[in-house]
Order: structure tokens, then sequence, then C-alpha cells
């Protein structure tokens, strides 16, 4: 026996004695001699009192010896029960979670930083099955059941068991079947889920809606504040719900096959070239970013959050021609519409500094890739436009400085916002107010035919926008269409149509010549399109896809 | 006798104190750091440390722990799988429910120490295993208890409790679930029946009137609990255990476990040993009412302490108590909801409405309904045989003086309404 466990063992019999009231055998088990189950608690009691550990004897009860009670101690203040118990203890927030902790600040801005996606849903769903997937993936995610809170002055977090959030989770339904315009209730419902203000501190910081709108038709909408995750998770949580709830119908155990999700250590704050990549955003913003305007109505005075989605397919051009275009100039597809994206800013705001938002993924380490977790940097891209370069170069200098943002991504957009010279504002967001996005491919289509279900993720408005501009620009099939979420204090929606024919025009001249000088460019579009050139502009609309499509 | 106890004052209202501040205070200290609500609401500044009780702690109540549940009251590191995490539902099923978690080692260090309150119950600590039958109003978790079909093995509970069948109604239990609970209180055994005084006082007569002989041979003993036991009810339950069981009121909380214990001489002690225990003077009430509310702020609990948490239970103070025990003498009185305040501004609670009415054999259960402001009913059943005129208006008499009005009834009756989630109060405004 170890020293410890003889001084451990010799503490505990004197502790038996103060409760017991007679001197035990510490061999011999305690119930033979007479102690009570009431005794034997208020022994546990005083251990964990002592020693700061839960000495389960649940299957020793009768068995249980004081040296065995030892021997027990000592193993649960091993190693073993020290990284349990630091896996449940708090860590501090990074700081991309800062970022949207600091959004708490102001719940407008809150608010609008709840993401999350939407999908029609045909066939005969299991309601039951729906809430036991729920179930499963928040076992598995720990992100999903992680409490955010204030600790000794500092935001942290912690994974909280399942035990402490199951009865909380809920799949909220209503049925809209009934109404003329299920849709419309359905728009209404799904902007009440954007507005709802998370108590981070209690988990889940979720919501997770299903909507009936016909026969065997449903609207399944989830809605999550984005300090728990970022974009790339849902495809994952759509994944694995759709293998969860096929391995609950067949119960063929496939759910096995889901490789294990442990809490994600956020520690990325802290790499080897953090350094290296500070002195490269320095560089890029020793001076101030200039304040781009996009429109000509006046800014608001304090920040307006208050937003609308239109969807829009460009019609005049297809993802084939401008992919012939880009292998020409040997740039990537994002980086090709990023550069149309800047030209188009240039044009809008007549300004050559343009630095626009760009999220980059930042999923580096290997074990986070099935993980729900906030990984994504929004990375203030500067763009310096050169008018008297060709459109080639300007292209192929857009490129690089993405490729190079994207080497120093690790660093925390936050951490730009702590440079001397930037200066923070109500009525703005210090680096950026526009934000630009590509997808490839995105829109999911799904049929499961053998439960008879196909899932399609559709848009629904949220009534938010956290940006002057969001623009998206994805690929579907042979098509490229648009997103635009956009802040209503600032453009109508006549003003987003106007803008997204001018970046298509933007599309359409680039890829008929690249050879023209940008400044060139930069006034055809402005002139025709943001200097009240109303025929025009009424001329080349593209058509605005509704909601429902 | 004086109490020997700490007195201060919290916002200008008395307060007498029972208990251990140092570890009271290391209790604040140990919630302010490990547990999130407090850490996020207490500030213990040089105050604190200085002060010679808790009063620059703001009181918590059920809402705290009810919204913050669980991650916001429970200690860092801790959690619900933990081994010996106990989860307790308030009783009743109507309003908010309350869970709560103990370790149940701290329960069984609670209950030890009020078991050591009166030598009669001491035994227990000697039982390899208490087996306890329950006989109350139906909690919601344990809602088979109102299911005429449920098995005894349905609702045996995981701490091996039986909980036995009744309506949440109490009075309309059919004889069938009066019957099943009569047998099962038998065949199962237990060393303790754990029981609302209404309760088991039905079951008496009940028995009584169909000849049901109860097993008094057999050890056991009676905690009363639930409800306010009034004289009325203990007569009844005293006639059935008198030298065969000891009987004692228990003062016990799902937020705690057991709180206080009715000492030999049935005066109820509240244990201040795990508890540190305030009692606040009543707001709008002279020290010489003796009305206090108790605040009480846990000892040792790891899991999930309680500071300063508001019971809204009300109590007379007394002095030390013939039966040598140190644990500070009190008197329950009820819910500081189950008040009626009169015109005057004195205060009626169920216990000193109990002092008028007494245990006259002709009442077996009663109850006061406030009406309007000066207009009351009190409803009485009870043993027709032993009625009469003179008694019946003597406490008209009495509740007149009582209530300060002459606009009392007094009426016999069948039946009484009980709360929907199976509570008896025994004063109601209608």
């Amino acid at each position: 026996m170890k020293a410890s466990e003889m001084g451990i063992t010799e503490k505990l019999s004197s502790y038996c004695q103060d409760i017991l009231e007679f001197e035990v055998d510490t061999d011999i088990s305690l119930v033979s001699q007479g102690v009570t189950s009431m005794k034997l608690m208020q022994l546990v009691g005083k251990i964990y009192e002592e020693f700061n550990v839960i000495v389960d004897i649940t299957d020793l009860m009768e068995d249980v010896s004081v040296r065995t009670l030892a021997t027990l101690l000592c193993s649960e203040t091993s190693t073993d029960h020290d990284i349990e118990q630091q896996s449940a203890i708090e860590t501090p927030l990074n700081e991309i979670q800062r970022t949207f902790w600091d959004m708490q600040e102001y719940s407008e801005c809150k608010k609008a930083y709840n993401e999350g996606v939407s999908h029609l849903v045909c066939g005969d769903l299991d309601l039951d099955l729906c809430k036991q997937v729920l179930i499963r993936l928040v076992e598995r995610q720990p992100e999903l059941r992680t409490a955010y809170y204030v600790s000794e002055a500092k935001p942290v977090q912690r994974v909280l068991e399942m035990a402490d959030v199951q009865d909380k989770l809920n799949i909220e339904f209503a049925d809209f079947s009934g109404e003329s315009e299920p849709m419309q209730a359905v728009e209404q419902a799904h902007r009440a889920l954007y507005a709802t203000e998370f108590d981070l501190s209690q988990p889940p910081n979720f919501r997770v809606a299903m909507w009936r709108v016909g026969p065997k038709k449903w609207v399944v909408s989830w809605v999550v504040f984005h300090i728990v995750t970022d974009w790339w998770a849902v495809d994952i949580l759509r994944k694995e719900a759709a293998l969860i709830y096929s391995a609950l119908i067949k119960q063929d155990g496939r759910e096995a096959k889901l490789s294990t999700v442990t809490p994600i250590n956020y520690n990325i704050d802290c790499y080897g070239e953090r350094e290296r990549d500070e002195a490269f955003w320095q560089s890029r913003f020793e001076a101030a970013p200039a304040e781009v305007d996009l429109s000509t109505s006046r800014r608001p005075p304090i920040k307006s959050y208050k937003g609308d989605v239109h969807l829009f397919e460009l019609t005049q051009i297809s993802y084939a021609d401008l992919n012939h275009v880009r292998e020409t100039l040997s740039v990537t597809m994002s980086s090709f519409v990023f550069s149309a994206f800047n030209i188009l800013t240039s044009a809008m705001s007549d300004e050559t500094d343009i630095t626009t938002g760009v999220p980059f993924l930042n999923r580096y380490q290997p074990e986070v890739q099935n993980a729900v977790g906030i990984f994504v940097n929004s990375l203030p891209i500067r763009i310096g436009v050169d008018k008297n370069s060709h459109v080639n170069d300007f292209v192929l200098s857009c490129h690089k400085e993405l490729l190079l943002a994207y080497k120093h991504g690790r660093y925390p957009a936050r951490s730009i916002l702590s440079f001397q010279n930037i200066k923070t504002k109500l009525s703005r967001s210090p680096l950026y107010e526009q934000l630009f996005t590509y997808y490839d491919n995105t829109i999911v289509e799904s049929e499961y035919a053998e439960f008879g279900i196909t899932v399609k993720e559709i848009e629904i408005p949220r009534g938010t926008c956290k940006y002057d501009i969001a623009f998206f620009v994805t690929k579907q099939g042979n098509a490229l269409h648009t997103k635009i979420e956009y802040t209503k204090a600032l453009f109508s929606e006549d003003d987003i149509t106007n803008m997204v024919n001018a970046y298509q025009e933007i599309l359409v001249r680039i890829r008929e010549s690249q050879a023209q000088p940008v400044g060139d460019l930069i006034s055809d579009i402005r002139a025709q399109y943001f200097l009240n050139n109303v025929d025009e502009i009424e001329h080349s609309q593209s058509p605005a896809l509704s909601v429902a499509e | 006798m004086e109490l020997h106890s700490l007195k201060y004052e919290q916002d200008e209202r008395l307060m007498r104190c029972f208990g251990n501040l140092d570890k009271a205070k290391s209790e604040v200290e140990f919630a302010h750091k490990k547990v999130r609500y407090f850490k996020d609401s207490l500030n213990l500044n040089n105050e604190f440390s200085n002060s010679a009780g808790l009063n620059s702690v703001p009181i918590s109540d059920k809402s705290v722990y009810r919204k913050n549940f669980p991650a916001g009251i429970l200690s860092e590191g801790s959690s619900l799988k933990d081994p010996y995490v106990s989860r307790l539902q308030s009783s009743g099923t109507s309003g908010e429910r309350l869970v709560s978690v103990i370790h149940s080692f701290k329960l069984a260090e609670r209950m030890a120490n009020c078991l050591s309150i009166n030598p009669a119950f001491q035994y227990l600590s000697k039982v390899p295993r208490i087996k306890t039958c329950r006989y109350a109003a139906p909690n919601c978790s344990d809602v088979e208890c109102a299911n005429p079909r449920s098995t005894m093995q349905d609702r045996i509970l995981a701490d091996g409790t039986l909980v036995l069948p009744v309506y949440h109604d109490l009075l309309t239990t059919p004889d069938s679930m009066l019957r099943m609970a009569f047998d099962e209180l038998h065949s199962y055994e237990p060393d303790l029946w754990y029981v609302d005084p209404m309760h088991l006082s039905i079951l008496i007569k009940k028995a009584k009137s169909e000849g049901w002989a109860f097993d008094l041979d057999r050890k056991f003993s009676v905690l009363l609990t639930y409800t306010f036991a009034t004289r009325a009810l203990l007569r009844q339950i005293s006639e059935l255990c008198a030298g065969h069981a000891p009987v004692a009121s228990v003062m016990a909380m799902s937020e705690f476990g057991f709180v206080g214990l009715g000492c030999e001489h049935g005066n109820l002690h509240l244990n201040d040993k795990d508890y540190f225990l305030e009692f606040i003077q009543m707001e709008g009430t002279h020290p010489d009412d003796n009305l206090w509310e108790l605040v009480i702020t846990s000892i040792g609990d790891r899991l999930c302490p309680h500071i300063r948490y508001q019971t809204n239970d009300i109590y007379h103070l007394h002095g030390a108590c013939d039966c040598g025990n140190s644990m500070p003498r009190v008197s329950f009185l009820g819910r500081s909801k189950d008040l009626l305040r009169l015109p005057s501004g004195k205060y009626i609670t169920p216990g000193s409405l109990d002092e008028v009415v007494g245990a006259p054999k002709w009442i077996d259960i009663y109850q006061l309904t406030e009406q309007e402001v000066g207009a009351y009913i009190f409803r009485f059943t009870g043993n027709k045989d032993c009625f009469s005129d003179a008694e019946k208006s003597q406490l008209r008499q009495k509740l007149q003086a009582l209530l300060e009005t002459e606009n009392v009834r007094v009426d016999d009756v069948n039946y009484f309404p009980f709360e929907r989630g199976g509570k008896f109060q025994l004063i109601r405004k209608s």
C-alpha cells in the first residue's frame, strides 16, 4: 500500500469514529459492522468535504470497507480525475468568439448576428424522430450545449453535460397549412425567430422551428447565435441529421460511424506565426481605411441592423462564360467575382481605397472539420483601385491580395480593431460596411427516396442585416445567383436591383474585354447606374426572384 | 429564556440569526467564486467581510434558482450527472415547478442532524436502509399516484420511497384508492410514514368507518409535513398512534430536504448546523407580534449552495425548550401567502387561527375563507355526534374576536376545495 493510501485510511478511520461513534475494522465491510446507509452517506459527505472528491460507492454499498474507500479515494484523486475536472471547467473566449460576445452590448446588433438556415421538407416526416435527431446532434456536438458567461470579469465558456440541457431541447411546431398564404405566416414567424435574444449563459443558444405549410410539407428553420458556430457547421449538421434520422428509422447503427466530436480547444489566438501575421495586417492598416459609402442616403447616427434580402439570377452571364475568363487570367472564381465587386463598390462610392469583409474559413485543425463551432474570420481585404491599370492586372492584384490575406488569415480580425489608427463610431463598423462571399453550389436539394422525403434549402427574410450590404454570389449549376442582404435605412429595393444590374454589367464587360482600363469601366458603370440615369436602369433590369422561388 | 442569537437590522426590520456565521460567510464566498449566478450578482466588498451578519448580501428566491437552473446555479465542475445528485421537484402541480438538486449525502447529513432533535426518532439512524411511504399531494413527476390503475412498482421512487396513490383533490379520492393506500402502507412495511397530516387523517377516518385495522405492532414512526398540522389533525393522528409510534412534525423543503423537526415536547426546532437561519421581522409588524420570515443559507453545499434563500415561511420565535436541544425553537405559522391582514393591520396566520379553533372532537378539518374584507366563512367537517350548538356559537364568538368583525359564518360542510396541485389552504380568499 502506498504511503498516501495509508494516510487516507487513517483519516477515514477517524471520520468513521466521529460519525459512527465506534471504532471500525478497516478491512471489514462497514455494513456488516452495522453501519447504516444513512451513516455511509454521511461518510461520503465528509469525504467530499475534506477531499473535494465524490466517492461513488453505489455499487459497492454492501461490501465497502474503509480500505476500499481509501483505494477508491486514491484513484479518484489521480491524474485521470484531474483531466476530467479540467474538461468540465470554463475556458476563456478567444478573439473570434469575443467578436460575437461583444455584440451583446447592443440588442439590435445581437439579433442581427443570429444565423441560420431554412429548408422546405416534403414527405412523411416523423416529428418524434426529428426531436430525437435534435437530441443526438446536441449530444454529439459539444458546442451546441456550451454556456458563455462572465467569470472574474472575463467572458468564458463551458460545455455543459447533456443532462443539463436536455430538458430545454425543443422543436417549436406551428401549423400554417390552414392559412390562405402559409408562406406569409412563415415569413412572419421566421422574422420573430431571428428576433430572439439568446441568454448566452443558458444553452441551447439556438432554436428549431417546424412550420407546417401544407399536406406533408414543412418549413424547418434553425436559428443560432453566431458565437456558437459558423456557416460551415450547417453542412455538418445537415449531413449528420440525415444520417441519424436514417439510422433511427432503419435501426442499422449507421450513426456509430460518425466520428467523435470532442470539445474544441479554442486557444487558437496563440499560434506560432501570430507575430508575422500581425505585421502583415499592420502593413495593410498603417493608415485608417477610407469610409466607403455605397448609398447616397444619409447614414443613421447609430448603425441600423434592420434589413431585408433579395435574390437575383444573373441572367446575362453563365458560370461557364466566367470560368473561361478566369482560367485565362489564372485566378480562382472567388477572386474573379470579388474583383468585379471591388469595381462595383468603387463605382458606387467614387472611392479608390476599398476595404471589404471576406469570410475566411479558418479551420486548420483536422479534428474540427466535423465540429460545430466558430472559426470563421472575416478578413478586411483592402484593395487600392488603380484606375490606370487594366482589368486583367486589377483582377490579378485582387487575387494576390486575397491569397496573402488568407495566408495570414488566422490573425483574428478583432485584433486589427486595436491597431492605433482604427477608430470606432456608432454609425458604422470601423473597417468595412460591405461583405462579399462567393459560394460554390451551396444550395441544397436532396431527395431521400427510401423515406419519401425531399429537402430543399430556401431563403426566407430575417429582417436583419449585419452590414450596409452583404453580397453573396453563388453558383447553381451553370447559373450564377446573387443574394443581397441590405440595410433598409440606406437602400431601397430599387437601389439593390440597380446594384445587381451594375454588377452583372461589370461581369459582362470583363468577359468581353480584360484589356480595358479599370478607370474607364468604373466611370462607365458609375455614369450608367449611379448618376440618376433612370432610363437605362429600367432598360437593363434583371428580374428579381421572389422568396418562394 | 432568551435564545442566543445574532441580532441586527435589514432594511430597518429586525433580524435574528442562528448558526455559524463564519461558515455562512464561507458559503457565500464559495458561491461567489464558483457559481455563475452569484459570481455575476454578488459584490463582496469590505462591508461583507466586516459585517456581523449577511445583511449586505442580497436575498435570493425561488425565481433565481428556477431561472438559472442548471448552469447558472450549479457550482463549477459539477454536473447533474455526478454521482449522488438528487433532483427534487417542488410538490403540487400548480404554478411553476422548481427543480432542486442536492447531493444525497447532504440530504442524509441534514436528516441525521434533524433526527437528533427528537430521541424517539434516533433509532432511524440505526435502520440499515430506511423504507419510507409517502402519502401527500402527488408531484407531477410521480403523477401515477393519481392514477387508480398504477401499481405499487410504478410508484416506487429511485430512493426506495413508495408513493401511495391519491387524487390531487384529496376529498374526491375514490374508496378503491383509499383501500389501495391502506393496503400498501401495510404490505410495504415502511419504517417511516412521511405524510401530509390531512391525507393521513382522511385515511384514518376511512379506516375507522370501514373497520380496517391498522397494524400498529410493527415498529414505525410518523413524520408530518407538507401542510400545516392543525390541532384537530394532530388529535386524530395521535388517537391512532399514541403508544405505538412516535409522531412529529418535520419542516422539509424540496430545496433543502430536512430543515427542522418537532422535539419530544412537540416543539419545532430548526437545524442550525446545516443552515444559517435568519429570521426577518415581517414587514408592517411590531417586534411584539413575533412574526418572522425565514431566510436560509446552506452550509457546506458544494453542488448548489443556497444563499439567503427566502422561504416565504412565517414563524414565531420562542425561548429555549425544556427538551434541552440548543437548536432554535420556533412555531411554524404558515406561508406568507396564506396570511390574512385585517383592516387594523393585524395578521391572521394559520397558527393563530388554529390556536383559537383548538381540537374539539367535532372538528376534523376546517378552513377559513375571506369572502371580502371583514366577511368570513368558517367551514368545518367532523363527527356530527359530538357536535353542539353551544360549542359552535362559542367558536363563532372566538373567531369574531380574532377576526375583529361580527360577520363570521360557521358552516358544517362535507367538502373542501383543494388547490389544483393538491395542497390544502387553511386560510383562503374567495
